[in-house]
């Protein structure tokens, strides 16, 4: 349970504009700032098992895109001979790593968005205007875990049956693969039965559902909108003025030294913060 | 004014009468318990009074539900007023977390956000589950669910409650509980219930009315007190009665003194009853503490498992099974006890080798082991009983036939046979009293039937030992007792059983060895009598009413033999 409780169609909105910045702004320093913030972010919100697994996956689709673009694409005005006149441009290596970095830099956001907003919550936002989408989604998520753990019981019956007899080989092991399967069905289909009387006995499909979740607008709701507008804009004006984007074609107008230290960079800055700042904050009771 | 009448009511299906000429009426405020054998109707008898529920036939008379008949009530009413709990918590869940669940049917009713949330902060209170509310169902025992269910149909301010065998796949401790829920909901709301229920003994003293259910009609429907009196002597009937009951029943017959008292229907009677013939019933002393080596008739019998230092766990933070040690012999019949998640399920799997110990070693000498899960369900996978019980012989011949490279005409005639049963197998289908059921699906069958399938099925193979996980659950009295005969009759011919069970009489009756698990260990591992005569507790009915005469006597044959009943 959390102290600050934002509601889920702003952290939607934010999280959303940040998905879009994250392929907007592909100057280095706004993208090495991105991600310093949402690897952060992560590290607050919690690292879960799978992450390292998951991070690796990332990169290694991101070095994938990376080699790949220059190979097909040939813009830009630098060309780089390989091999008699084949070549591939400066431009265009430069192009694929920064997509490479912003779709990772999605997907990180996406990592975080995860973490912020529950299923249930979206649901919530769903359940209003598609209310038998919802409880079908619900009902689906009841229901996985349930079928898998009846698949594991099974297995393990036919296994152990297998082993008592001397039934060997591919052609046996597919058969009762396939008995597995037929028992889970026909298990799962009986019992669905009941489910769905059980649905009907209360009043499934009577009217027009309605939902028990409820989220009010807080001030801290009304703080949060108003924060992100202010700094979205002034980020979005500074992308109109030429920064925080680099021109890549045809040819690269960079340089490492101009550090982009303004009002637009620290907007896009504290763009990145709040929820930061939030996190800390809900830690800071604890300790 | 009655809230349920049924008037003339007849049920017909597939040209069957499932219900015949039932006329009852249930008032406002009254606890009505319904008891039959399996297949005598109870549950199309409640279904009939949820619109949505209804089977499909052809159906003469009518039902009223408030003067209204069933047919015409709106959908909303119908769903508000009358609440249906199924049998097996599981299934009826529909939703993932607790507060989703209880949330469902008022959500389904179209109640506005505020009220919902008003009803199930009310409820949920009242039942305890507050501090459930965001737990996954998936997580939670089988009392719990049962009571998210029950909740979830309270929510709705039903004014009649039906419940279709509720605590049957329950342990004795949860079902208490939960029953003990239903009676403050009948005495504090005044909310009308009908139940059915094979065990009678937690139950009977809640009812105000019992009907006693039979090939589809009502044999006898009266206030509990009349109905003792009346099934005293009927054949199938007085299995339904509460053993304090019994008991009661035979000691008036001995003792004109108790001419004029009431029957005793719960223990607080019965004692009370006792307390009066005091003097003249005699007094036995409680039997020391024999232990299983003295007088078992298996005691030096072969070891068939031995298992040594026993260690089991899904992760290191809870250990289920903590060092256990002890051996299986040749021919004994041993019963499990133990409160729920006390490992028993766990223990008997390692037994039969589904699951690997974690630590410690199982000796087992060079047997088959057959096990039988809780849900028969899981074992059947064919479309008639026939070939669920031949399959086995067909693939192994063929098999052979392959082997030794004989594929050929020959083999046409091995497949024909397939589907044949052999003589074995038809014996058994006969001892079992299931022949009729051999074109039948197996999912078609009830509990007790495909138990006894799923035992044939697992006998064809000749084990030498049996493991059974809780046969005795949702069972009616007399299946029970029938069951316990023919597994008394296998164990004679030399088949060792093993077995879980809630329903210590059932343990008591009928193995010789009874283990009692605790905080992952076994507690006690000797004669039943012995457990539940220590027991004050976690014992019999009967012996909790007889402990301070009989302190030994366990079962109801105890008590007629001791005082000549």
């Amino acid at each position: 349970m959390r102290m600050t409780k934002i509601h889920p169609i702003i952290y939607i909105l934010y999280y959303a504009i940040l998905i879009i910045f994250a392929f907007l702004f592909t100057n280095p320093y706004y993208s090495l700032t991105f991600a310093i913030c949402i690897l952060t972010l992560i590290g607050i919100q919690g690292i879960q098992k799978g992450f390292k697994g998951t991070i690796k996956g990332f990169i290694m689709m991101g070095v994938v895109i990376a080699i790949i673009n220059p190979l097909i694409s040939h813009q830009g005005a630098t060309r780089l001979y390989v091999w008699n006149n084949y070549f591939i441009t400066l431009e265009s290596v430069v192009y694929g790593i920064i997509l490479a970095f912003a779709l990772i830099l999605i997907l990180l956001t996406f990592t975080s968005f995860n973490k912020a907003v529950s299923y249930q919550d979206l649901l919530y936002i769903f359940s209003k205007k598609f209310p038998m989408a919802s409880i079908i989604i619900i009902m689906a998520l009841r229901f996985i875990p349930l079928l898998n753990r009846r698949l594991e019981e099974i297995n393990k019956l036919q296994d152990f049956e297998n082993e008592n007899s001397d039934k060997k080989g591919l052609i046996n092991k597919i058969k009762s693969i396939t008995d597995s399967l037929i028992v889970m069905i026909s298990w799962t289909l009986e019992e669905s039965m009941i489910t769905a009387k059980s649905m009907k006995a209360r009043g499934y499909k009577t009217t027009k559902r309605t939902s028990y979740l409820i989220y009010k607008i807080n001030r801290i709701d009304k703080i949060f909108t108003s924060f992100i507008i202010i700094t979205a804009i002034l980020a979005i004006l500074g992308l109109i003025y030429g920064d925080g984007r680099i021109n890549i074609y045809p040819t690269i107008t960079f340089s490492f030294n101009q550090f982009p230290l303004d009002i637009y960079y620290l907007s896009f800055l504290f763009l990145l913060l709040p929820l930061i700042y939030l996190e800390i904050k809900e830690e800071m009771i604890w300790h | 004014m009655a809230l349920v009448k049924f008037e003339d009511f007849s049920f017909i299906s597939s040209d069957k009468e499932i219900l015949s000429d039932i006329n009852i009426e249930v008032d406002e405020g009254e606890f009505v318990l319904i008891c039959g054998p399996s297949g005598s109707g109870k549950t199309t008898l409640l279904s009939h009074l949820k619109k949505e529920l209804r089977p499909n036939g052809k159906i003469k008379g009518k039902i009223l539900l408030d003067s209204v008949d069933i047919r015409d009530l709106d959908d909303t009413k119908s769903a508000t007023d009358v609440g249906f709990l199924f049998q097996n918590p599981d299934n009826q869940l529909v939703t993932d977390t607790v507060i989703q669940e209880v949330a469902f049917p008022l959500e389904n009713i179209g109640m506005e956000t505020e009220e919902i949330r008003n009803r199930i902060a009310e409820m949920t209170a009242f039942f305890g589950l507050d501090r459930l509310l965001y737990k996954n169902v998936n997580e939670l025992s089988g009392g719990e669910k049962q009571l998210v269910n029950l909740c979830s149909l309270l929510v709705l301010k039903p004014k009649l409650l039906l419940l279709d065998e509720p605590t049957s796949q329950l342990d004795p401790i949860a079902s208490y509980e939960f029953l003990t829920i239903l009676r403050r909901l009948n005495e504090e709301f005044s909310i009308t219930i009908m139940i059915n229920e094979h065990s009678v003994n937690n139950i009977f003293p809640f009812a105000d009315k019992v009907i006693f259910l039979n090939n589809g009609s009502v044999e006898y429907f009266h206030t509990k007190q009349d109905i003792i009196q009346e099934v005293a002597n009927d054949e199938v009937f007085k299995f339904y009665l509460p053993d304090v009951s019994k008991i009661s029943l035979l000691l008036r017959k001995k003792y004109p003194k108790l001419k004029d008292e009431k029957t005793a229907i719960s223990i607080r009677e019965g004692r009370k009853l006792l307390n009066k013939i005091a003097d003249e019933l005699e007094v036995f002393p409680k039997n020391t503490n024999k232990t299983l080596s003295e007088d078992c008739p298996y005691y030096n019998n072969e070891e068939l498992i031995k298992t040594n230092g026993l260690y089991f766990a899904y992760n290191k933070d809870n250990i289920i099974l903590k060092d256990i040690e002890f051996s299986i012999k040749q021919g004994e019949f041993i019963g499990i006890v133990g409160g729920n998640g006390s490992g028993k399920t766990t223990l008997i799997q390692l037994l039969a080798g589904l699951l690997k110990p974690v630590k410690g070693k199982i000796m087992r000498k060079d047997i088959k082991i057959a096990y039988l899960y809780q849900n028969p369900m899981i074992h059947f996978s064919k479309e008639t009983v026939k070939k669920e019980l031949s399959l086995d012989g067909e693939t192994e011949l063929n098999n052979k036939a392959k082997l030794k490279g004989r594929v050929g005409l020959n083999n046409k005639n091995q497949i024909n046979h397939g589907t044949r049963l052999n003589d074995e197998t038809r014996k058994l289908l006969k001892f079992f009293n299931i022949e009729h059921l051999i074109d039948q699906n197996p999912y078609d069958c009830s509990g007790g039937e495909q138990q006894k399938i799923a035992i044939i099925k697992s006998l064809i193979k000749k084990p030498d030992i049996l493991i059974l996980d809780e046969p005795s659950k949702g069972l009616d009295p007399i299946s029970k007792h029938n069951l316990a005969k023919e597994l008394q009759t296998l164990q004679s011919d030399d088949l060792t059983i093993v077995m879980t069970s809630h329903d210590l009489s059932f343990v008591a009756n009928y193995c010789h060895r009874c283990i009692m698990l605790f905080d992952g260990g076994i507690q006690v591992d000797n004669d039943p009598k012995e457990v539940f005569a220590e027991n004050n507790f976690y014992t019999t009915f009967v012996n909790r009413l007889v402990k301070d005469y009989i302190p030994n006597g366990v079962v109801l044959d105890d008590v007629k033999e001791k005082w000549n009943l």
